[in-house]
């Protein structure tokens, strides 16, 4: 949603034909939590900057809002000192030893706004990592261009399993994602249906809260701030800064404007596919290809991958689902004076970890089984939507799959609808480029209102924000464009029941949604 | 697989009101009536009355096994002639006997009550199977008395989280809490159901030559539902002489009043079983079989506990020479198709409608307590204490069974039983749960036979007790 403004008057300097640009740029060298220690403050080295946000991605395109890689920002930082420098042991380099061997996965935060006066009054337009710097020079001018990822850089790559996880909402189970990555501040609107089964197998996170947010149709990125945010489908529709305008941009504070027609982003329908699992009986798991040998006094630890997924695990019985014996062979007893098994399940994999407690003979481990309770695949199944506006000539047709978390026809029903109405007419995609207005975020409604000339009638349309880049030079303006989908037809009515908001009546109550 | 209770979402409030939501609410309360309905098979009672000699001391009278599904136990059995003490009880965790409840008396009497077991987690634990018996002990000094249990059942102690439905009124400004008060009385609802599917303990085989007399070789009783037929079948074969007219099966309604030294009934069914039906078999057991109407029943009393009895008679001198064998009785609840008065019509609501108001909102608060207690489809939720084979209605995945050393366990089903299905037999001592899925025969509500086994119940889930 849209930052608040209370306490500045951002609504009016950004509007300002010689609106000055205030801005501020800090790193937190020593990853201490805080912008406030030496040299942290870069912001008189900044020479130019772009940050660029996204839901909209023209790859994807309309069906995949969200789905996208995370938002980025650049840097040019002026170098003439050779601060930056790794070589200069006197520069960055040497104020903290820990960038000694090179600028990654530093916390960066840059802020933008407008002065009031003499008071510069900014908001966040980025929260991120900086994830490569390289130094040039020409001509006696040396800069560094710095590239940064948002926070979502710390969950690109991190893998993480567990069990499988019952009837828990996307939201929920995003949630749960993010605290295990260590992430602890999010803002998640609760999801609408329920997974049967979740469950992840040395999967990235990242990838993953994205699978779960597009089982409910809904989205999941950074905010400008950095925060993991989950928006649910119906948020456009629900949520006050998207059914209330937080700014109008006019031809007045305009430089660019571009209304095209996505017909790319049109469909004749859609296809949903969903695929459940259901519990299986008691079944084998796992089975070793190879004898295992621990050698005396030690543990061994052997990663064992599933066949199936699995709700439980059963401890491995001695002399039943493995036996223990020496190379004599002479069986060894289960116990401290033997073999000793202990094992960490999780939802398709286990750590079996094999303490040998013989002081001089080697253990071998034969044919050791894991059993358990296996989530079966039920036959996948479709349901089909077609458009009922008959605006899409000829056979086009979205089709939603290959998410495992879309399991329930329920969850199929709403998503399948409420697409087939986002993708069977013909889309505006605006971008308009401009002052920048430092408040808006991802699905705020805008007003825009552009009249250049008679007898063009020009267009006056509330449009949702699905995507944002800004660019800054050192002494020049603060430029936003911004990709804008008109609010007009993303949803079959503008006046659905909201829960806490509309009152019951037996006739003429706001409608129903899917 | 076998239907499941539908996945019902919460909501909050700044949500869009789902048609999907609303029309989960309608599938939760369609799933609990079709369990009010379900095809319950009556529970064995003693067989008549059961003597007990004044030197035996405290006897066990009935005897059966049944999962802590929840913290009451129902008892509802006869007590006459003479002195008398009884006590009703179970053994624990601790494999000693426990006395729950207990009284004394003399002459005719019919305890029937309640036990609130929540004081006994010393000795129970929930979801475990225990063994729940019935003992009398014949006090007085020369004469004997008898006692006949007619129930012993594990119930929930109430409807845990349930609360009183929403009442949703037209110009009020929704609220989460109104529709998640849905969600929470469904899943009230739905965990007061217990999980289990019991079996009724029948006969394996009783054989008869006398004439003009009326044989019972089986009695069960059952918690009544207004408006409900019964199945009822027996499995029957017998040697004619002469190709004369074979023999009758009766059954009757038994009231819960005595009269004499029994209780008054009503001839409900009577079946008389041809030479020709019974050749049909070519020696072998013929299942006969028939639904008796709910009208022939008469008015009865929803949630009170009649018998039924079940007979042959060999009549007359005529029929002498002839002789029955009767095995694997079952009588099974057809509850009747349209719902009870009073449960409301749920209408599937569709993306555009414009009618969300109290009418069709409360309807949902309707449906809820008729299945409440005191409603017109009250789910009764109990599990009977029941014995060994017999037969099982199919409506769960699992069945949890217990076999003594040297057991062979096997599952017959089809129309006249002939299809075999042997169970594992490894493990003895001990409950063992089996999925049933493996046994493709078995489709849901069909009813099968049980051999082998010392105790056996369908359930939701493996045993992990």
């Amino acid at each position: 949603m849209a930052q608040s403004i209370v306490g500045t008057h951002l609504d009016t300097t950004w509007a300002y034909n010689s609106a000055r640009v205030a801005v501020r740029v800090r790193c937190d060298w020593n990853k201490d939590g805080d912008y406030g220690d030496a040299y942290e403050d870069v912001t008189s080295r900044v020479a130019s900057l772009s940050v660029s946000h996204a839901l909209y991605n023209q790859l994807s395109g309309l069906p995949v809002l969200g789905g996208n890689r995370p938002s980025g920002a650049t840097l040019q930082l002026l170098n003439e000192d050779r601060w930056f420098s790794p070589d200069n042991a006197a520069g960055l380099a040497g104020t903290y030893a820990d960038l000694a061997y090179g600028i990654y996965r530093i916390p960066i935060i840059i802020e933008l706004g407008y002065y009031y006066g003499a008071t510069p009054e900014y908001l966040t337009q980025f929260v991120g990592e900086i994830e490569g710097v390289d130094e040039s020079e020409s001509h006696g001018v040396a800069t560094v261009n710095v590239a940064c990822t948002d926070n979502s850089i710390g969950l690109l790559q991190y893998k993480e399993s567990t069990t499988v996880t019952q009837d828990a909402l996307p939201s929920t189970a995003i949630a749960a994602l993010l605290v295990a990555a260590g992430v602890l501040v999010y803002d998640l609107d609760t999801a609408l249906a329920e997974v049967p089964y979740s469950w992840l197998d040395d999967e990235n996170i990242w990838e993953e809260c994205q699978q779960l947010a597009l089982a409910d149709g809904g989205m999941f990125y950074m905010s400008k701030g950095g925060t993991p945010t989950f928006r649910r489908m119906t948020a456009p529709v629900e949520r006050a800064d998207s059914t209330v305008s937080q700014a109008t941009l006019n031809e007045g504070n305009a430089a660019f404007y571009r209304n095209s027609i996505a017909w790319r982003d049109c469909y004749t329908g859609v296809i949903a596919e969903w695929a459940g699992r259901y519990p299986g009986t008691v079944a084998e798991l796992y089975r070793a290809p190879a004898p295992i040998a621990i050698p005396p006094s030690e543990t061994v630890t052997e990663e064992c991958r599933f066949r199936y997924p699995a709700m439980a695990v059963v401890t491995p019985e001695y002399d039943v689902d493995y036996q223990a014996i020496t190379s004599g062979p002479n069986t060894v007893p289960y116990g401290v004076a033997g073999v000793q098994i202990s094992v960490t399940a999780y939802g398709q994999r286990a750590d079996v970890a094999i303490t040998n407690n013989l002081t001089d003979d080697t253990l071998y481990v034969m044919n050791l089984a894991l059993r358990g309770y296996p989530l079966l695949g039920e036959e996948a199944q479709q349901k089909r939507w077609d458009q009922t506006l008959a605006l899409i000539d000829g056979e086009k047709v979205y089709p939603i799959r290959g998410n495992p978390y879309v399991q329930t026809q329920e969850q199929v029903e709403r998503v399948g609808a409420f697409m087939r109405d986002r993708l069977q007419r013909p889309r505006r995609m605006l971008a308009w480029k401009g002052a920048a207005c430092p408040w808006l975020e991802m699905l705020d409604r805008v007003t825009l209102s552009h009249h250049t000339m008679t007898p063009n009638p020009g267009v006056d349309l509330d449009c949702y924000v699905v995507g944002m880049s800004m660019s800054y030079s050192a002494g020049a303006g603060w430029l936003q464009e911004l990709t804008l989908l008109p609010v007009g037809g993303v949803f079959a009515y503008d006046d659905y029941f909201i829960i806490g908001t509309s009152v019951y009546a037996d006739a003429a109550s706001d409608k129903v949604a899917y | 697989m076998l239907p499941a209770f539908p996945r019902v979402p919460e909501v909050e409030n700044g949500m869009v009101l789902s048609a999907a939501t609303l029309n989960s609410y309608h599938r939760g309360l369609r799933y609990l009536l079709g369990q009010a309905h379900e095809p319950r098979l009556y529970q064995t009672a003693t067989d008549v009355w059961h003597e007990v000699g004044i030197a035996e001391g405290m006897h066990t009278i009935y005897s059966g096994n049944a999962p802590l599904i929840g913290w009451t136990l129902y008892y509802n059995f006869w007590v006459m002639d003479w002195d008398w003490s009884w006590q009703v009880g179970v053994t624990g965790d601790d494999a000693a006997w426990h006395t729950l409840a207990s009284g004394s008396g003399s002459g005719d009497a019919h305890p029937v009550g309640t036990v609130d077991l929540s004081g006994s987690a010393a000795f129970l634990t929930e979801g475990k199977i225990y063994t729940w018996a019935v003992k009398l002990d014949s006090t007085h000094a020369s004469y004997n008395s008898s006692g006949a249990v007619w129930a012993l059942t594990i119930r929930p102690s109430s409807v845990a989280g349930w609360a009183a439905p929403p009442a949703i009124v037209n110009a009020a400004v929704s609220d989460e809490a109104d529709l998640n008060g849905f969600r929470t009385d469904l899943y009230a609802l739905r965990d007061w159901l217990t999980g289990y599917n019991h079996g009724l303990t029948g006969t394996t085989g009783s054989h008869y030559v006398d004439v003009s007399q009326w044989h019972t070789f089986w009695r069960g009783t059952q918690r009544w539902k207004a408006g409900q037929s019964v199945y009822v079948s027996i499995q029957a074969k017998g040697y004619q002489n002469n190709g004369r007219k074979y023999c009758d099966w009766g059954v009757d309604l038994v009231y819960p009043t005595r009269s004499g030294a029994y209780w008054s009934t009503l001839n409900v069914y009577t079946k008389s079983m041809t030479q020709a039906e019974l050749n049909a078999g070519g020696g072998q057991y013929v299942r006969f079989d028939a639904t008796i109407p709910s009208a022939t029943f008469g008015a009865l009393t929803e949630g009170t506990y009649y018998g039924l009895a079940f007979w042959v008679y060999l009549g007359g001198a005529a029929e002498a020479g002839n002789d029955i064998w009767v095995q694997r009785p079952i009588a099974k609840r057809v509850a009747r198709v349209t719902p009870a008065a009073g449960w409301p019509t749920l209408t599937e609501w569709a993306h555009g409608d414009v009618d969300a108001g109290a009418t069709r909102l409360n309807a949902i608060s309707t449906g809820l307590t008729q299945l409440y207690t005191g409603g017109g489809e009250n789910l009764f939720p109990e599990v009977p204490a029941t014995g060994g084979p017999g037969a099982l209605v199919h409506t769960k995945p699992w069945l949890v069974y217990y076999l003594a050393a040297g057991a062979e366990p096997v599952i017959r089903f089809g129309a006249n039983n002939e299809g075999r299905y042997d169970l594992p037999k490894d493990v003895t001592g001990q409950f063992v749960s089996f999925d049933l899925s493996a046994v493709r025969q078995l489709t849901p509500g069909a009813l099968y036979i049980l051999e082998g086994v010392t105790y056996a119940i369908e359930a939701d889930g493996a045993y992990s007790g």
